[in-house]
Order: structure tokens, then sequence, then C-alpha cells
């Protein structure tokens, strides 16, 4: 038999090749480099880079290769560029944070860039092997990261309880992944829905419906949909909080572009409805239990965490109704902008924590406002853009994936949404109350340096301007959504 | 023409924020922030006062096309949104009324400022406030007027706190915030039901389409609803969100916690009016509806006769006004809700302007009265602010129905609508309670005028003085205002009707110019009359002590005290009807006040998130019950699948 | 030749995939030693590795996905357990426990 090289277009896992490739280098450069912050500079070379070889791509019709494992459309790209931004805004977040707290060690850089590059892969992946591979592949990076402020026994246990939950839940998902692939015979994902297609018996087939409820339960722990979302509020307050931010942001987003993946590529709405009804009531679930156990909340990062838990079932209305006009954009551009504005919340918490002490609570923010106007402005602005204040991009993400719900038919959901939505103006306006209304005879010291106010200016303005020019930012999230297939 | 309109219009807009802008940024110093704040309002009203005498010389028909897109907002698959505004008559005279008073008041801020701690911060949250008003009125779709709608409930909440120092002022703040995010979720259900029906949020698609709406079912809450019902019915909870109907109202009285120009821009003329505005822009939908229109007059007419007893119950100053505010505000609603539209109009405009005077002439009171604001400690002040007391007076009459003064025709209008009849048939039971209900105003501006100006000083303890020209100026600009503004709308000329026809062409609800009813116009002054001469007789003849009872608590008994606990509304959503409320009012105390000393929080802490605390509990700290309960959750969702195999 | 295909039903082999996995899982619910916790998800593991191979024999054994499912799930696996030995000697270093009851200063 003849043995053949395949024809392989790398192109279509250029960023995060290219991110990966980097990173590998990095790890052995970072041995020669005295001065970390040089490491996290080159890390930032390596984002643009592996950003930029997407570009000649974009708008381009989609290339499918490695026997059609991988894909590079444009949904892909804008979740490349999403992560890409999430990633550099952490890294000058990270910054001044690590030599506080006395863990500055380079290899913060390269596993970053690692987790962020499986991250990437969950968007190109088209084939359900890529898929767990990646989730795996970003989960251990994250459980690296999640305890990398050793000396704290906080960080660690967050560590452990990340693992523990995450090893659990993916033996869920290969479960799932294994039986799909037993009823279709095939892990392509494009496969799947063809034989979906021609073969009606399967579909009600009770084995593929079980695989395809554990492959929505796999990826739906990681965006902590209700009641899979217990790890979340622990792992992000234990881990070192740029790790925080850069979960909360990037994560989510990875793990919201797999679910796209599935639900649009596997299992099209028009082929198999079955599973928008419970995923409905799930993010029903989820915005509700999120944001009323946000109102509880004291500390910061808990409280953000249940916030983005909430934010998660936001997103999901527009997943429900993902065969309407406009619901990928609506998605996507919910992601971006939850994304950037819970990623520059975490920044005021930064700022405020010391070297070993942890300075969480909610009142630690009182008169931080005018202490530090730009850092309590930015955070005003993400506050607001999170309780879906116009003219800020949280309004129109909101209003982009409750109209698409509507028009699914879902009203029920967007009526929930729109009512959690109500309460979760108490406890982000809540916060702005603290930082400006208030103040503290013993203020709590405070550290801005110039890249944490960087990226926390980038994420501010970049909310502010995705309000204002919605249409161009809608056009580059998704330029060619069918193209998926 | 056009053209000039066309740049005109986005300028009436910047103008305000760029007041702002260079406020944040470049001034210190609170006095000067005032003038650029003024500047900037004052410029925005004569950019607005050109591009007004430009519509109006527009052909009748050309008046309701000049639509303005600046850039494309949204283009989300079938959802296209502009960024754009529309100049119509009716957007023209909101404009003029925005724009106009809004200047007086910032000029009157300046000097009621002068002591404050953080002055150019108040002028900043001013002029967004203006810059968002006129967004909501000028906006060409609901998306926009939507930006604008919120816009000015998060200035509104800005400046109730403005004095953060006191707690009432945090807690109104909130309270003022979350009460209109309520009325904003419905009209938020009712933009989604729009977009659903028609593919767009443009009032140039969706009021001439508006008719397709009535026979339109839509499967809803409770079963099938006629769609058009359904979208104004949301609406209408918008409505009462910002515009204090009931039952939202609770929150318009508390936001006097802010600065007292404020109140008289926000509170009064322009903010609480944009649920009016919204009912009138949007006649076309109400049209298609009796039975939500019908519901919009009851809710005006009993939120007018309420609000207006109430306020015969209050001793603070300011109190009266909000209430007094309520009370009209109601009037308008019922008006729009009869479909007497341009009525509803006309009294908005009238009370824009009467309202603001009376606010500020309390402004000038407070200011020179050393910060008392409770009428039992007043008494006499004729003497010592004599000009505040003579433009008062105009306010007073003005509001109280009294001929020539502006707030007889608009009153007029809206109760000779009732008894005339609209296209939904005539409502004489409202339009009675309507003509008690002014009768009632009468009674408690009389009765203020008498404990604020009359008699003798009863607190000696202070020594009033008359304000600076700074403020008494703008009062005397609006008193002039006060006395002649009838003539807009005024019988047999029907400038007002004229100028707004070509709107209400559009969704065909043009009415015939409504004839003078001499016999009710009789009636009601003479009711009027003698309401203000037994408040006067009652509290201007006699000398009281500084802390005396009402005595009309002796003669009305409960109902009085009623009155004076607001018919215990706040009291009722509270304790039982409304649990959100309940959450919010506790959870709010919660949060104000974090060392739990204060017993009303001891009581209510507890509540607080309920739920969230319930949560807080499952969250037990141990990964194995995390991974039993992710378990529980495969097992429902597996069951699921199941169950729709099974089906 | 009688091939295991024909001397046994695909069913039967998925039963004890499922009764493993079911094994895997009580154990990972019930142990509260942290290895013992990754023991069980292990088992689990192996359980849908038994179910790939056997999707792969009985079902398509000309498309190898399954087999090289199954070497991956192995890999990954692993991968997986050498992090989480290296977390729980962590633990024990500063505790003096690997009783996943005892790590709970996170809550709420």
């Amino acid at each position: 038999m003849e043995f053949q090289i395949p024809q392989t277009d790398f192109t279509t896992i250029g960023p995060p090749l290219v991110l990966s490739v980097w990173a590998t280098a990095l790890l052995l450069i970072d041995l020669f480099i005295a001065n970390k912050r040089t490491t996290a500079i080159l890390a930032l070379v390596g984002l643009a880079a592996g950003a930029a070889v997407a570009l000649p791509f974009y708008g381009q019709t989609p290339r499918v290769s490695f026997e059609g494992m991988a894909l590079l459309d444009d949904t892909a790209i804008a979740i490349d560029w999403i992560l890409t931004l999430v990633t550099a805004i952490t890294i000058l977040f990270a910054m001044d944070y690590l030599k506080r707290q006395a863990i500055e060690m380079g290899e913060f850089y390269p596993v970053l860039l690692f987790t962020t590059s499986a991250m990437m892969m969950m968007a190109h992946g088209r084939n359900l092997i890529v898929l767990f591979i990646s989730l795996e592949w970003l989960s251990i990076g994250l459980y690296i990261l999640a305890g990398f402020a050793y000396p704290r026994i906080r960080s660690q246990e967050a560590a452990m309880k990340y693992l523990l939950y995450g090893a659990f839940a993916a033996g869920f998902l290969i479960y799932g992944t294994a039986l799909v692939y037993g009823v279709t015979g095939t892990v392509d994902m494009a496969t799947i829905a063809d034989q979906l297609r021609a073969n009606q018996a399967m579909r009600t087939s009770p084995l593929l419906l079980v695989g395809l409820g554990l492959l929505l339960i796999g990826f739906g722990y990681k965006i902590s949909m209700v009641p899979f979302h217990m790890w979340t509020p622990d792992v992000y307050e234990g881990s070192p909080t740029p790790v925080s931010a850069y979960m909360s942001a990037a994560t989510k987003a990875a793990g919201f572009a797999a679910l796209l993946r599935v639900v649009q590529i596997a299992f099209p709405v028009d082929v198999l409805p079955t599973w928008q009804i419970i995923v409905a009531i799930l993010a029903a679930l989820t915005m509700v239990i999120g944001n009323i156990a946000a109102v509880a909340q004291s500390n910061i990062k808990r409280m953000l965490a249940y916030s983005s838990i909430a934010h998660a079932g936001f997103i999901l209305c527009a997943l429900v109704a993902i065969g309407e006009p406009g619901a990928v954009q609506s998605y996507l551009y919910y992601i971006l902008a939850y994304a950037l504005t819970n990623l520059g919340a975490f920044a005021v918490v930064i700022a405020l924590e010391q070297a070993g002490e942890e300075r969480f609570d909610i009142a630690d923010l009182a008169g931080i406002g005018w202490r530090q106007p730009l850092l309590g402005a930015a955070m005003a602005v993400f506050m607001l853009s999170l309780a879906g204040v116009p003219p800020l991009a949280g309004f129109f993400a909101k209003w982009l994936v409750f109209q698409v719900a509507y028009q699914a038919g879902f009203w029920w959901l967007a009526l929930i949404g729109l009512l959690s939505s109500v309460v979760s103006a108490f406890y982000y306006l809540r916060i702005i109350v603290n930082m400006y209304m208030r103040e503290r005879s013993e203020p709590v010291p405070s550290f801005t340096t110039a890249p944490l106010l960087l990226g926390v200016g980038v994420a501010a303005l970049l909310v502010v301007v995705q309000g204002f020019l919605t249409n161009p930012v809608l056009t580059l999230v998704g330029q060619t959504v069918a193209a998926g297939r | 023409m056009e053209e000039t309109l066309f740049t005109l219009i986005p300028a009436i807009i910047v103008l305000p924020l760029l007041g702002a802008l260079i406020n944040t940024f470049l001034i210190r110093d609170g006095r000067r922030a005032g003038m650029v704040a003024s500047l900037a309002c004052g410029a925005a009203f004569v950019v607005g006062l050109a591009a007004f005498a430009l519509l109006a010389g527009l052909p009748h028909e050309e008046q309701t096309h000049i639509d303005l897109t600046l850039w494309q907002w949204i283009d989300a698959g079938p959802l296209d949104v502009p960024f754009g505004f529309l100049f119509d008559p009716l957007s023209a005279v909101m404009v003029l009324l925005i724009t106009g008073v809004g200047s007086l008041i910032h000029v009157f801020s300046i000097g009621y400022m002068a002591h404050d701690a953080r002055p150019v911060r108040y002028f900043v949250y001013l002029n967004l406030f203006v810059a968002a008003m006129l967004i909501l009125v000028l906006a060409n779709n609901y998306l926009l007027l939507f930006l604008g709608w919120e816009g000015v409930g998060l200035c509104s909440y800005l400046l109730i706190g403005h004095s953060f120092e006191r707690k009432e002022a945090r807690y109104a703040s909130m309270k003022a915030f979350v009460m209109n995010r309520i009325g904003d979720f419905g009209l938020m259900l009712a933009l989604l039901a729009l977009f659903q029906h028609f593919g767009s949020l443009n009032y140039g698609v969706i009021f001439p389409r508006a008719a397709e709406l009535a026979g339109q079912q839509i499967n809803w809450v409770l079963g099938p609803t006629a769609l058009a019902s359904a979208i104004a019915f949301c609406m209408l909870i918008g409505v009462s969100g910002k515009s204090a109907q009931i039952p939202l109202w609770t929150w318009l009285p508390d936001a006097m916690a802010g600065p007292t120009p404020a109140s008289a821009l926000i509170h009064a003329a322009t903010m609480v009016t944009s649920g009016v505005y919204l009912i009138v822009r949007s006649h076309s939908i109400f049209l298609q509806t009796q039975a939500i229109s019908n519901l919009t007059v009851y809710v005006g007419v009993a939120t007018a006769f309420v609000a207006a007893s109430i306020a015969i119950g209050q001793y603070d100053i300011k109190r009266v006004l909000a209430f007094s505010t309520v009370s009209q505000l109601g009037f308008m609603v019922a008006a729009a809700g009869m479909g007497a539209y341009t009525a509803a109009i006309f009294h908005l405009l009238t009370h824009g302007v009467f309202k603001a005077l009376l606010f500020l002439g309390a402004g000038s009171v407070i200011h020179g009265a050393h910060d008392v604001q409770d009428m039992r400690r007043m008494g006499g002040l004729r003497s010592a602010m004599p000009t505040t007391f003579l433009t008062y007076m105009a306010g007073t009459l003005a509001l109280s129905g009294i001929p020539i003064w502006a707030g007889f025709f608009s009153k007029d209008e809206i109760i000779g609508s009732a008894f005339h009849g609209t296209r939904f048939g005539t409502y004489p039971v409202s339009g009675t309670i309507l003509i008690i209900t002014a009768a009632l105003t009468a009674f408690y501006m009389a009765r203020q005028v008498s404990l604020v100006f009359l008699g003798q000083q009863r607190d000696t303890s202070y020594h009033a003085h008359e304000s600076e020209p700074i403020m008494t100026i703008p009062l005397w600009i609006l008193a002039v205002g006060s006395t002649i503004a009838g003539i807009i709308n005024f019988p047999g000329l029907h400038f007002l009707d004229h100028f707004l026809e070509p709107v209400f062409e559009v969704g065909h609800a043009v009415q015939e110019p409504l004839e003078f009813n001499i016999p009710l116009a009789i009636i009601t002054v003479v009711l009027a009359l003698a309401a203000g001469w037994v408040a006067y007789q009652v509290y201007g003849k006699r000398q009281w002590k500084k802390t005396f009872r009402d005595p009309l608590a002796r003669y009305l008994g409960v109902f009085f005290e009623g009155f004076e606990q607001r018919w215990y509304a706040d009291d009722v959503y509270d304790t039982m009807v409304v649990r959100p409320f309940k959450a919010t009012a506790s959870f709010l105390s919660r949060i104000l006040d974090p060392l739990g000393i204060d017993g009303l929080v001891n009581g209510a802490a507890w509540l607080v998130g309920f739920g969230g605390r319930g949560l807080r509990r499952a969250q037990t700290g141990y990964v194995r019950s995390y991974t039993l309960v992710f378990f529980l959750g495969v097992i429902a969702v597996l069951g699921y699948f199941g169950f729709a195999t099974v089906r | 030749m009688r091939s295991i295909v024909t001397a046994m039903p695909l069913e039967a082999i998925l039963t004890v995939a499922a009764a493993l996995f079911c094994i895997g899982l009580f154990g990972a619910l019930s142990r509260r030693n942290i290895i013992g916790i990754l023991m069980g998800v292990e088992l689990m593991l192996n359980a849908v590795n038994i179910n790939l191979i056997a999707f792969w024999r009985y079902l398509e054994p000309t498309n190898t996905s399954g087999l090289i499912f199954a070497i991956i799930a192995i890999t990954v696996a692993a991968a997986e357990a050498a992090v989480g030995l290296a977390m729980v000697i962590a633990v024990y270093r500063t505790r003096l426990t690997i009783n996943a009851d005892e790590v709970d200063t996170l809550r709420g």
C-alpha cells in the first residue's frame, strides 16, 4: 500500500499553531531572561503574531483541512481575536501583580499562551475529538494557573477543586462523545449532521440523545451553566486575580465557541430541535440563580463570579435561538461585550490587592472612585455595562440576545431574562455606590501601574465604542455565519 | 432649508454634551461651570428655536418628514436600527420646553448651588440629563428613544444622590433607579413585541402600519391577547415608571432628596413627562386598543386624585409640589389615554413652565430660609421675600386653574375632552373626578401659600432673605410665561392644535379643535376659587404654633391621616403587596447601612435576598457536594431527553 | 474462526462499560480521599474507552476514529493524573491531609 502524506493546510489552525510554537520557544527563552517583564512583552508579541496570521483569511470562504478536523471561518477568526484581546489584557494585568505577590515566574506567560491556543482550537475544531482534546488541554493549563499563587492556601484549594470537578466533568463529556460516535459511526461533526438528516430513526435514538445531553453538559460546565456551575465562585475567589479575570472572560468565550460548533454544525436546529427546550430551561435557571446569588455576596470576586454565571445564562438565550437570522452575531457580540467588561471589572480588585493580603470586600472599595479617578470611572462603565444600561455594549448585547430569543418563540425566556436583569441592577449599582458615595476612615491603598491602567483603558474604551458603533462590531463578528458547515 | 435643519438638529444634542465634557475636563470652579452649562443649554435653546422656525415655515405635509440618519447603529440579521433623529412638530415643542425651561433652571442653579460641595459635578449631570432628554424626544426609532429613556433615569439617579452624605438621598436615588428599571422592563418588552411584528423599530415603519396590530393575537402570559393591547399595556408599565403613575409612583416624592433646581428640571418639567410623550408619540398604537386606552385614563385619573389628596396632608414644601406633580401628570396621562393628545401636550407644556416656576420658587424659599423645608416653621415670608412671593403667586394661580393664567386653559381642555368626548367616547365619571381634583389642587396650593408666605413667621430661629438676582430673574421670566402661556392654544385660535396636526395625521388621530365649554369652565373656576377661599380661611387667617397639627385632621379624622401617610402606599408596598419591593427596600437598607444598626434593617435584613442566602448555604465548600449536584443535573438533563424520546 | 463480534453482542459490552462507569462514578462521589476520587474518575474514563473500542470493533472496523480516540483518551487521562497527583502532594504539604472535605475554606 502506498503511503500518502495528506495535503494539509496549516493556515486553518494558524493562530493557535503560532501561539503554541511561540509558547514552546518562550518557555526555553525565558530561562535566559532575568527581567520577567521582557517575557511578558514577548508573549504579547506572540499574541499579535497569532492574531495577524488570521487576518488575510478574514471575510474569505471558509477553509477546512486535516481531514475535515480543522476549520477556519469568520466565526473562528472572531473568537481568535476576542481571545487574543482578552489574553493581552490579562498579561497587562498580571505584569505587576505577579511581582507584588512574589510569584513572578516566567512560566506564567507560556502557560497562558498554551491555554489560549487550546481555547482557539475549540473554535477551529470540527471534530468531537478535537473539541475534547482542546477542552482537556485548556483545563490542564488552567489548573496550573489557578494554583499559581502557591504560597496562598486558597489558590491551591481553587486549583484542587477545579481539577477534581473538571476531571469528573470530563468523564461525562467523553462518554457523551463515545455514545454519539457509537450511534452515528463518526466523530466528524458535519458528517454527524448529514447522518442525522439522512436517517430518521437515528434522530430519536435514545443513545444519541443521551450522548447529546452529555456533550451539552460537558461543555456547559465550562461556561458555568446551572446546575454545573458550582465550581465557579470557589475557583474564581481562590485563583490569582488576573487568572480569575482570564477564566471569566476567555474560558467562557472558548466554552461558548465549542457549544456553538456543536449545535451549529453537528446538531442543527432544523434537524434536531429537541435540545432547544432543555437549554432554554437551563438558561433561565442560570440567569435567575446567578443573579440572585450575586445579590447576597460581599466578596467582590465571588460577586463577579456569580455575575459571570448570570451572563452565561444571557448568552445561552442566543444559543437557544441559534437558528434565527442574526443569532450567531448576537451571540458573538455578547461574548465580546461580556468578556471585555468582566475582564475590566476584575482590574479594580487587582489594584486593591496587596502582597499576601486579601482585600476583596465590597466595603474596601469605599472612596476609590475619588482616589483613583480613572480606575473608578472605568469600573463605573463596566458595572453599568454589565447592568445593561445604554449606550454601553452590555445593553445592546442584552437587547440582541433577548430579541433573537423572542423571535424564536421563547418569549418567556426573554421575559425571565429581562426580569433578572432588573435584579442585577442592585448589585452592580452597589459597587458604584460604594466607590463614589462612601468614604472610609482608613482607605485601602491601591496600586495602579501603567500596564494595568492601559489594560483597563483599552477595555473601557472598547465597551463604550462597541455601544456606539454597534454595527461595525456586528459586521466584524459575523460576516459569513452559515459557513460553519 | 432641510439641509440647514439637518445640521441644526444634531447641534441641539451636541451642545449640552459639549458643556458636560468641558465641565468634566476643564473647569474646576463651580460658578464658572454653571456659566458654561447654562450657555450650552441656552445655545441649544437658540438652535432649537431656529430649527422650530424653519420647521414652521415648511409646508404642512413636509413637516413630518425631517428624518435624519446619522449612521447605521445596529444591523444584525433583520434588525436594523439607525442612529437617527426625527424633527416633527411634536419633537419641536418638546425641544423648546426642555431647553427653554432647562436654561432658566441652569441659571437659577448657579445661585442655588453656590455653597454646594460639588457644584461642577452637579452641572455635568444637569447637562447630561438635558442631552439624554433631547435624545429621547428627537429619536426616530424606539431603540434610540430607549437610550434617552434610560439615560434620563441614570442622570436622575445621579442627581437625586447628589448630596449622598445624607442617607435618604442615597436611598431615594436607588429607589428611583430601581422603580424606573421596572418600568423600563415593561417598555423593553413592548419593543420586543413591536419588533417581532414589524421587523423594525423605526417610527416611519411602525406607525403607518399600526392598524395591522388590531387584528393580531399573541399568546402571552395570560393566554391569547390582542397584540395591540399587549404592546400598549407594556408601554403603560413603562409610562407608569417614568411618569410616576400608580403603581410605580412612590419614587417621585422621595426623589425630592435631590437639589431643588434638579427637582424642578427632572421631576417637574422634563423627565417625568417622557411617559406622556411616549403615549402621544405612540398614539397610532394606543388608538388600536380601546381597552388599554381606557385603562390609561383610569390610571391617570386615579393617580391625579390620590396624589392631590395626599398633597393636602403634607408639611414639606417640596413634597406638596412633588405630589402635585404626580397629580398633574395624572391629568396628562388621562388626556393621552382619552385620545385628547393635543390637550395632553398642551398641559405638558404649560405645566412644565409653571411647575418649574413653583419648584424654583420653593428653592428660593429654602435657600432664603437656610434650608428649612417644613412649612410649619415658615409663615410670613412675604415681607422678607417679596419677589419670590409675587412670582410664586403666578405659579399658584396657574396651577390652580384661575383664568387668564396658563393652567386654566390647558386643564380646562382636558376636562372638556372628557365630557365632550373623543373617538373613544365620553368619560363623564373621570371628568367629574378631574374637576374635584382641580378643586383639591386649588385647596392645597392656597394652603401652601398661606402657610409659607402669609401670617407671621412661626419659627424665628433663622433670618430669611430674598435670593440674589441670578435666581430671581429666572423666576420673573417663568412667572411671565406661566401667565401668558395659555395663548399657545387659546380657545378659538388653536395654534397648538394646528401645529401638531401633521403628527396626528399619520395615525389618523386628528381631533376637531375643542370648542370652549363655558358652563364647564365656570363650574371649574368657581369650585377652584371656593376651595382656595376655604383654604385661606382655614390656614391664612390664624396664627399657628410652629408644631401645629393640621386643623383638617380634626374634621377629617382617619382620612386626613391617610392623606398624611400618602394612603399608606409605601407601607403597603413595603409589607405585603409587592414582594420584590420588600426585598428591594430591605436590600437597599442593608447595603446602605452595612453595620445593621438601623432598627428597620435588623428586622428586614434577614429577608434580604432570601434566595441569595439560601444559595450561599448550598455552596458548602465541599467539592464532593458540587459533583453530587453535577450528577443530579446530569440525571435531570438525561431525564428530559428520555422523556422527549418516549413522547 | 469465531471472532468476538459473533460470540458476544455489542449490548453486553456496552452494559459492562456502563456498569464500570457507574462504579467509577460512585467512587468519585463517595470517596473523601483525593486520590480515591481521582481513581474513580480514571475508572469512568476507562469505561468510556471500552465503549469506544467496542463501537469501533463492532460498527466501523475500517474507520479508526474510535481506536484513536481511545488512545488519546488514555493519554489525556495520564496527563490529568500527573497534574492531579502533583496537586495532591502540594495539598498534603500545606495541610497535612488529603481529605477533600477538609479543603473547604472557599465557600458561600
